[in-house]
């Protein structure tokens, strides 16, 4: 009688179970009130959004979805994809008068200089409500950061690997983190 | 409440229909109900949608269960009751995940929340076009065309992963029977394929990745009872032509995943003629009506040109239905048109590979990188294939039925990265990431049957009082397949 029943799959198995929840574990999934926070705005804007048609409609939405609202202290992240950004609605998300600027980490060199060299920069985002920290995203991959120029309010969207990328050292920014799609704590 | 509404309807559905194709276990009844129901549902409305009947969704939903209901009634009025305890049991599971759990969306998720909206609104196909139609497709709308006007369904996802993991066990229990592993293995595969981060994200994430895996469950499942137990597979025709008609509006690459995997069904010799064939009969008819009804239809009324994919899926319907009905092509040998299909797809990739070079290296590139941490599978993928490898030694008869779609998966997958112009990228966002959900209960269902126990000698069941004979991955069985 053949036996079917090899131990070396049970042992691989329950190895795989083991890793499976250590490597889960430490993915940050973000603290319960970021959770909280984050599904009922997800939600309610979403049911606001999905309301309307429009164009508008569809880029408000690809940007709230990397917006971490203003609450329980989050930064408000943009996406990178800066055909999609609607002027407006960022200068009324950062509260302040702003001038958004395409960027794209492969195709402009001089902003990537300045990253590097500017001192100015910081990690912090300019609005009424003072100064912001970030909140991690569910997909590491669109997880952005808003950078604003103090000098001049000009308005920054880079990934933070791009920054990592190019030895920016953004103050106040975890940029391994970010890239790696763990939370920073606010 | 509307949630609640359509999660129990579709159960329901679904549940009545299991118990008209012959299932009569009660935890396969609950298990096969919601993809049952979805794809009944689906269907419905996608034959009066291209016919031009401008129904709302839930009346697409309504008519298939009035019309079950009222049949049931008269012939097995006992059944009814079944249908109303698989809809208790997912409307609480729908509560229950409401309640504790938080949806994860992304762009995707609002495009197919849109798409649905526009389903339900404007009870058209003619508002589906353009991209909207081709990367969101059909199924995972309708579901979607199920919330309130303004609202979009949310725990439908954890739910469809509930019911893959219970086809699963249910399918396991059907092929091996006696042999069945004991409880705590079973408890301890299921763990393996539900630990992941990757699974517990797609139980909440707003996509149709989970239901794809509880479609493509039930084919695989089916395929593998037609060789492993060929004398259950009367319970499982209905329900692998139901879920390939689901399939394939569900995503692009959904016909070529159905087309292979339900190639050991189609070549099972113990299986009746008219039951292997109803899964093809499914396949091509219902990719001649989305793609053809839909997308083409669509583009060619807007006097645009037709996207060649659609054309091409099209006429991979029409050819499947002819293939159907060419008598012959059914008596091919498995272990032959195996070697044949795994011989062609190498060459195809190597094809590929010469005149697309810098992209299949990007997908590949990107693709390792996924496998390895940055698709936030952590290293269960590289585990289970290593596993895999050790375990085809002294594997039991018919486990590579199993094995087939895991095998051709990063093949096909390389081919949708081809064909759609976009190789694979970096991070758990990647389709080819995503798609790797579709997996975890076939992976599950391959290591459960690995653990096959043998049967007493005394007792009953398959391969009771003999050595299970090893019959191989490809080979016919030499007789009845105990």
């Amino acid at each position: 009688m053949h036996r079917y029943h090899p131990r070396w799959l049970l042992l691989g198995l329950a190895v795989v179970v083991v890793v499976n929840l250590w490597q889960s574990a430490t993915i940050e999934w973000g603290t319960p009130s970021h959770q909280r926070v984050l599904a009922r705005a997800d939600g309610d804007r979403l049911l606001d959004l999905v309301r309307s048609s429009s164009p508008t409609a569809r880029v408000r939405f690809a940007v709230y979805l990397e917006l971490r609202p203003f609450v329980a202290g989050g930064t408000v992240v943009v996406p990178s994809s800066p055909a999609t950004l609607e002027p407006t609605l960022v200068r009324g998300l950062a509260g302040a008068d702003v001038v958004t600027r395409d960027y794209d980490p492969h195709l402009d060199p001089s902003l990537a200089d300045r990253l590097r060299d500017d001192a100015a920069f910081t990690a912090t985002l300019r609005t009424s409500r003072g100064e912001l920290p970030v909140v991690g995203p569910d997909d590491p991959a669109q997880v952005l950061v808003v950078l604003v120029d103090a000098a001049d309010d000009t308005l920054y969207v880079v990934t933070p690997t791009a920054l990592r990328q190019r030895g920016a050292d953004v103050a106040g920014l975890d940029l391994d983190a970010l890239a790696d799609g763990r939370l920073t704590d606010g | 409440m509307v949630e609640l509404a359509g999660t129990v309807a579709l159960a329901y559905l679904g549940a009545l229909l299991a118990g008209l194709s012959g299932v009569r276990r009660p935890v396969a009844r609950v298990a096969l109900a919601l993809p049952l129901g979805v794809a009944v549902y689906v269907v419905t409305l996608l034959v009066l949608l291209v016919v031009g009947v401008p129904v709302p969704p839930v009346v697409a939903l309504g008519l298939p269960i009035g019309a079950l209901t009222v049949v049931v009634a008269r012939r097995r009025p006992d059944q009814l009751g079944w249908g109303l305890g698989a809809a208790a049991v997912y409307g609480l599971m729908m509560v229950a995940v409401r309640l504790l759990a938080f949806p994860r969306v992304s762009p995707d998720s609002f495009r197919y929340v849109e798409a649905g909206a526009i389903l339900r609104d404007s009870r058209s196909l003619d508002d589906l076009t353009g991209p909207l139609a081709l990367t969101r497709q059909f199924t995972y709308p309708a579901i979607q065309a199920l919330a309130a006007p303004g609202s979009y369904v949310r725990t439908f996802s954890a739910l469809a992963l509930v019911s893959a993991v219970a086809i699963v066990l249910v399918a396991a229990r059907d092929a091996l029977g006696d042999a069945m592993p004991p409880p705590a293995i079973s408890l301890l595969v299921v763990a393996a394929v539900l630990t992941p981060n990757r699974a517990a994200y797609h139980a909440l994430y707003i996509n149709g990745h989970t239901l794809f895996a509880a479609l493509l469950a039930i084919v695989t499942a089916a395929a593998w009872i037609a060789w492993k137990r060929p004398e259950a597979a009367g319970r499982w025709w209905l329900a692998a032509s139901l879920a390939t008609a689901a399939l394939v509006p569900l995503r692009p690459e959904a016909v070529l995943v159905a087309g292979f995997a339900l190639l050991p069904w189609v070549l099972a010799p113990a299986v009746p003629l008219a039951w292997r064939r109803a899964p093809m009969v499914a396949l091509g008819a219902t990719t001649i009506l989305w793609y053809g009804g839909g997308p083409l239809r669509l583009e060619l009324a807007a006097g645009r040109d037709p996207d060649t994919s659609v054309v091409l899926a099209v006429v991979l319907g029409a050819a499947t239905l002819v293939a159907t009905a060419i008598a012959p092509l059914w008596w091919l040998p498995w272990s032959l048109l195996r070697r044949v299909v795994v011989a062609g797809s190498l060459a195809g990739t190597l094809v590929l590979a010469v005149l697309r070079t810098d992209e299949v290296l990007a997908s590949v590139r990107a693709t390792v990188e996924n496998l390895t941490g940055a698709g936030y599978w952590g290293w269960f993928w590289p585990a289970t294939a290593v596993l895999l490898a050790l375990a085809w030694h002294r594997r039991p008869d018919a486990w590579g039925i199993l094995v087939w779609p895991i095998a051709t998966f990063p093949v096909l997958g390389l081919a949708v990265a081809i064909a759609r112009d976009a190789p694979y990228r970096v991070g758990a966002g990647d389709s080819f990431s995503r798609m790797l959900v579709h997996l975890l209960p076939v992976v599950a269902l391959a290591f459960l049957a690995r653990f096959e126990q043998p049967v007493d000698p005394g007792g009953k069941g398959p391969g009771s009082g003999a050595a299970p004979q090893r019959v191989g991955a490809g080979d016919a069985p030499p007789g009845p397949v105990h």
